[in-house]
């Protein structure tokens, strides 16, 4: 078992929808695996049960060798699985700083040292690293969405988790910002595996080593970024036909 | 507002200088309708940790405080003439109580808190009024016996000795809190308020915080029913009516739900406007029985004219 992630079956049902249907992924440590797909065809579902805020209706998870299908999504978060949100998710009456902050998830003591020495200059570092500068004491909720965006991704990163699922995180940015992105995606370690969720394929495309295409609700193809380039699948996908 | 909001670090320290000499200003009427606004401003601070900080809007922290209340009553009646040994055990009946019910309370979210809590508050009222042989039915417990502080201190038998007794617990209990909300330990409650997903994406356990944050307003609001106690000399079950209730949701939300001295001041204003409506005779009448007619349309004014009430901070989106 030398996989971090092994999803088997995965299945979540709406009703008579089937969101997600029966999809099998591996991520290996240190992987940069890119998700892509038309709207609705199951990616951010697929984030959700992974990082369990939503509960599958069939199928498992397994996460570094131990099965969290059931666990909650606290107890994934500290085994490890940091995401960020497609509607990102930041904690609007707390400065930018603080967020990371508590994001950081320190022990008390280290959080309360915080207030003045390391675990902050580590936090501003994080922040200036997704490109948010001069904003540490502006609270998040004053902030734009590209930068919520930006600070979500931060806050993600402060839990140094092993696996980090990003849901759109170009979703909303000016150029520049992606660039900027582009290059903080590739400055990550390797002991951080990601599985980046995507519609800017320039972006994926530039990062990934491998690529899983969904579409409504099925696995249609995995391969390297040439091979998914030119997949007839793919392109069936993303022009609306059913594979 | 903006300035008031400005001054918050230095508002508490300076009501309590405000508050300190009003025992020689006052006659003896005022003095104690000070002390009770005082009791009811505890019960409203420990409400607004839960519903402005927390976002857990509670009508039933009267539970708490009337478990507090029959706690200190009991005591007192059991010569234990000691305040802080009365008011240690009433809060830590209240936290107590609030421990073995925060599993239905820290599960919900909105509407359903209110509900719960209503709930909560109305069944031990019920049961203050029904277990007579601990709390003597709706006749209530008569504690007569007036407290010492500490072993060694006079005891509380004058109007303006009472006052300070009441405003010194007031103050240390509601500094330490808001020492407390200053810490991280603060931070990590608003921030379960203002986004429970992302605490779980990050680790955090969030109804373990809320556990916490409810058995401590348990605590106080157990603390005020002591206080009670000590005012009144004795406790019954409409204590820790709905009135009450309603009252100091209505004080926290003119306060500001987010500050602790806004609750304060929120509970003056209110106990202020009821007294003072009572004693009215506009219409050819007494107003007695109307004061919640006019409370309902301060609370109307007050939502449109200040949302965020007196010291409200700014959150979300603005
Ligand atoms: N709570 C829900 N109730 C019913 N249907 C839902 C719910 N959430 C998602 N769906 C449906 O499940 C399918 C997959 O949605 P999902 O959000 O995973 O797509 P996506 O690939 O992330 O799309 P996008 O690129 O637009 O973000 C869609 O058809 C969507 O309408
Ligand atoms: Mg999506």
């Amino acid at each position: 078992m030398s996989d971090l992630l092994a999803v088997d079956g995965l299945g979540r049902r709406y009703g008579d929808l089937a969101a997600l249907d029966g999809v099998d992924l591996r991520v290996a440590p240190g992987d940069r695996l890119g998700l892509i797909g038309p709207n609705g065809a199951g990616k951010s579902t697929l984030l959700n049960l992974i990082a369990g805020s939503l509960r599958p209706t069939a199928g498992r998870i397994r996460f570094d060798g131990r099965d969290v299908t059931r666990l909650a999504p606290a107890r994934r978060a500290r085994l490890g699985i940091g995401r960020t949100h497609q509607h990102p998710a930041v904690w609007a009456s707390l400065p930018a700083l603080d967020n990371v902050l508590v994001a950081a998830r320190l022990p008390w003591g280290r959080f309360r040292a915080g207030r003045r020495a390391k675990p902050r200059e580590h936090a501003r570092e994080l922040l200036a690293g997704v490109g948010l500068t001069g904003v540490e004491q502006t609270l998040a909720g004053a902030l734009s969405h590209g930068q919520r965006r930006q600070l979500e991704l931060a806050m993600a990163l402060a839990g140094e988790p092993r696996l980090l699922l990003l849901d759109e995180p170009a979703a909303g940015l000016a150029p520049p910002e992606v660039e900027v992105l582009a290059s903080l995606l590739a400055s990550l370690p390797l002991t951080v595996a990601i599985l980046l969720v995507e519609h800017h394929l320039d972006l994926v495309y530039g990062f990934a080593d491998r690529i899983t295409v969904l579409h409504s609700g099925r696995h249609v193809h995995t391969g390297t970024v040439p091979e998914t380039r030119s997949s007839p699948e793919v392109a069936a996908a993303y022009a609306g036909v059913a594979p | 507002m903006s300035i008031l909001r400005r001054l918050t670090p230095l508002g508490f320290p300076a009501l309590i200088v405000v508050l300190l000499p009003m025992a020689w200003v006052l006659d003896d009427y005022a003095t104690k309708t000070l002390t009770s606004i005082l009791v009811l401003g505890l019960l409203a601070a420990s409400v607004a940790l839960l519903t402005g900080v927390a976002g857990l809007p509670t009508l039933g922290q009267t539970a708490p405080y009337l478990v507090g209340a029959y706690t200190a009553a009991t005591l007192v009646r059991h010569d234990v003439s000691i305040g802080v040994v009365q008011l240690l055990a009433a809060a830590a009946a209240g936290a107590l109580f609030s421990l073995v019910t925060a599993p239905l309370v820290v599960y919900a979210r909105g509407v359903v808190v209110l509900m719960i809590t209503l709930a909560l508050g109305e069944l031990t009222m019920t049961v203050a009024g029904r277990w007579k042989s601990v709390t003597h039915g709706t006749d209530g417990l008569l504690a007569f016996a007036a407290p010492a502080p500490l072993p060694g201190l006079v005891t509380l038998d004058t109007d303006r000795a009472t006052y300070l007794y009441v405003l010194t617990v007031v103050a240390v209990l509601v500094g330490v809190m808001l020492l407390v909300l200053r810490s991280p330990a603060g931070a990590l409650l608003r921030a379960a308020r203002d986004g429970e997903a992302r605490m779980r994406a990050s680790g955090h356990p969030v109804a373990g915080y809320l556990t916490v944050a409810y058995v401590a307003a348990g605590g106080l609001a157990g603390a005020a029913g002591s206080l009670l106690v000590t005012v009144e000399r004795y406790v019954s079950p409409g204590a820790g009516g709905f009135d009450i209730s309603a009252l100091v949701l209505l004080a926290v939300v003119i306060g500001g739900a987010t500050s602790l001295v806004g609750a304060l001041l929120g509970a003056g204003l209110v106990v202020a406007t009821r007294d003072w409506i009572a004693s009215r005779d506009w219409f050819g009448g007494s107003m007695a029985g109307h004061a919640p007619l006019v409370l309902g349309g301060l609370f109307i004014l007050c939502v449109y004219l200040l949302p965020r009430g007196l010291l409200g901070k700014r959150t979300a989106h603005e």
